[in-house]
């Protein structure tokens, strides 16, 4: 620019407008004042000052650019992040604001938190008897986020866990100024599913276990949990509620009045949904423990019998020798018998042994492994067991694929 | 609701199995014991094998609107 002619001002105010844009130290400030002038526009913009006894700026919030705090007004502390633009019609220098949050927000809170506290322990809401989870629950009510992340992992980990539990998912908001009244809606009809009248009218089994929660966030984020509203519902509730925040530093309200504390909501999955394949090795174990028994107590009934038999034997009455005969008769009876019931269990137990083994695999191949096979059909499980340019065949779940072997890289043992 | 839940056939199954591994109950009631031991464990294991899950995903409006129908029956 040439000192000596004079510089049109919009040229002057649009290059100084520039200069104030490229400086990253007016980008993203963290500023902090009182408000001043909040005024709401018409148009869904909003603009106000910012200002502490040191100086002041204009600021504005352009339509739907950042939440804007419940209640806000003037006199308020707020912190505001934002960077520096300047209006080149005005010549006014202003912050357009990214974010603002009222600076008492979370000191309010946290002493609203404090005094429901107070409020619940007084009242024995946090020391009454929790509810106990079913081992197998028949309808699980999930309130969580709609379409939340936090919502796909658990109707994952759920249905690997067991396919057979009936899930309902209430999805509801869960962050923002709607969040606690939704939650309780949401807890609201949980209970009503848990009647067996309603649940019958809808030919279902009645809800008896509730997950309520959703991801983490920062704790402005998660404080519908902190509020009465949704820990009321939630010590109200006639079945077990697992309180299922991602969060990792305070403890909210929820996780207190909750029958369950679960610190993420896969935690809670994991907590109310067996994994059905153990329950089914437990019966298994169950019923080899019941034939084992079985079959002592009745070696010792045998063993005792033979022992009667031969003291029977050296006595020399007639009348003994009949009764001899007679628990012989019951003996062997008995032994008929039991023999037959054990036969059936046994094979019974061998073909469960089967099954299971051989669901196993397939399981696992369901979910995108393969299992490689020699020529011989023996499972390749080592490397070592392979040469190059040998023809393996890979099974998937649905069908199986010839291989080349290329190329063999053996890992180095770890010690 | 008299239908016994899995979780109370399964008690009264580890109930039995512990009375059997104790030992020290006459060949009747062995016998008793086992054959109910063996209905218990086939109830549990349909239980298992024969639940049908179910997902319903519902946003709150839905939900809410599904209750009220079900009241009105």
């Amino acid at each position: 620019m040439d000192v000596n002619e004079p510089t049109p001002v919009g040229k002057f105010v649009q290059a100084l407008r520039a200069r104030l844009r490229s400086d990253d130290r007016n980008q993203h400030c963290l500023l902090k004042g009182e408000i001043r002038q909040w005024k709401p526009y018409p148009s869904g913009h909003t603009y106000f000052s910012l200002r502490d006894d040191g100086g002041q700026l204009s600021a504005v919030i352009w339509k739907g650019r950042c939440r804007i705090p419940d209640g806000i007004k003037d006199g308020q502390e707020v912190l505001v992040i934002g960077s520096v633009d300047l209006y080149p019609a005005r010549g006014q220098l202003q912050i357009v604001v990214e974010r603002i949050e009222l600076i008492q927000t979370i000191g309010a809170l946290e002493q609203q938190k404090q005094k429901l506290l107070l409020q619940l322990r007084q009242e024995g809401v946090l020391d009454r008897p929790r509810k106990s989870l079913p081992s197998f629950p028949k309808h699980l009510i999930i309130v969580t986020g709609k379409d939340s992340a936090a919502l796909a992992d658990m109707l994952q980990l759920s249905q690997s866990r067991w396919p057979g539990i009936r899930t309902t998912v209430v999805g509801v908001t869960v962050q923002g100024d709607r969040a606690a009244e939704e939650i309780v809606r949401g807890l609201a009809v949980a209970r009503e599913l848990s009647r067996d009248n309603i649940a019958d009218a809808l030919a279902v089994p009645p809800c008896d276990v509730v997950i309520v929660g959703r991801g983490g966030g920062s704790p402005e984020d998660l404080w519908a949990f902190n509020l009465e509203p949704v820990t009321r519902a939630i010590s109200a509730m006639p079945v077990p509620v697992i309180s299922a925040v991602g969060h990792e530093s305070d403890i909210l309200v929820s996780d207190l009045v909750a029958d369950v504390r679960a610190s993420t909501p896969s935690h809670a999955v994991e907590c109310c949904i067996p994994l059905v394949d153990d329950h089914l090795a437990y019966l298994m174990d169950c019923e080899d423990r019941m034939l084992q028994g079985s079959l002592r107590q009745f070696n010792d009934a045998r063993q005792a019998l033979e022992q009667l038999k031969l003291r029977l034997q050296l006595a020399p009455s007639k009348g003994l020798s009949q009764a001899m005969r007679h628990l012989e008769r019951l003996g062997s009876d008995l032994q008929q018998r039991t023999t037959s019931a054990l036969q059936y269990h046994k094979q019974r137990l061998a073909v469960l042994g089967n099954a299971l083994q051989i669901s196993h695999p397939k399981r696992v191949l369901e979910r995108g492994y393969m299992m490689g096979v020699d020529g011989d059909g023996n499972v390749i499980s080592s490397v070592s067991n392979l040469s190059k340019g040998q023809t393996v065949s890979l099974q998937f779940a649905d069908g199986e694929a010839d291989a080349n072997i290329d190329n063999i890289r053996q890992h180095e043992e770890v010690t | 609701m008299t239908e016994e839940t899995y979780s109370d056939a399964l008690r009264r199954l580890e109930a039995i199995v512990a009375e059997l591994e104790r030992g020290g109950m006459d060949l009747e009631a062995t016998l008793e014991r086992f054959e109910e031991g063996s209905k218990l464990l086939e109830r549990c294991q349909a239980e298992l094998k024969e639940a049908e899950g179910r997902l319903e995903n519902l946003r709150l409006p839905e939900a809410e609107a599904m209750i009220e129908e079900a009241k009105k029956e």
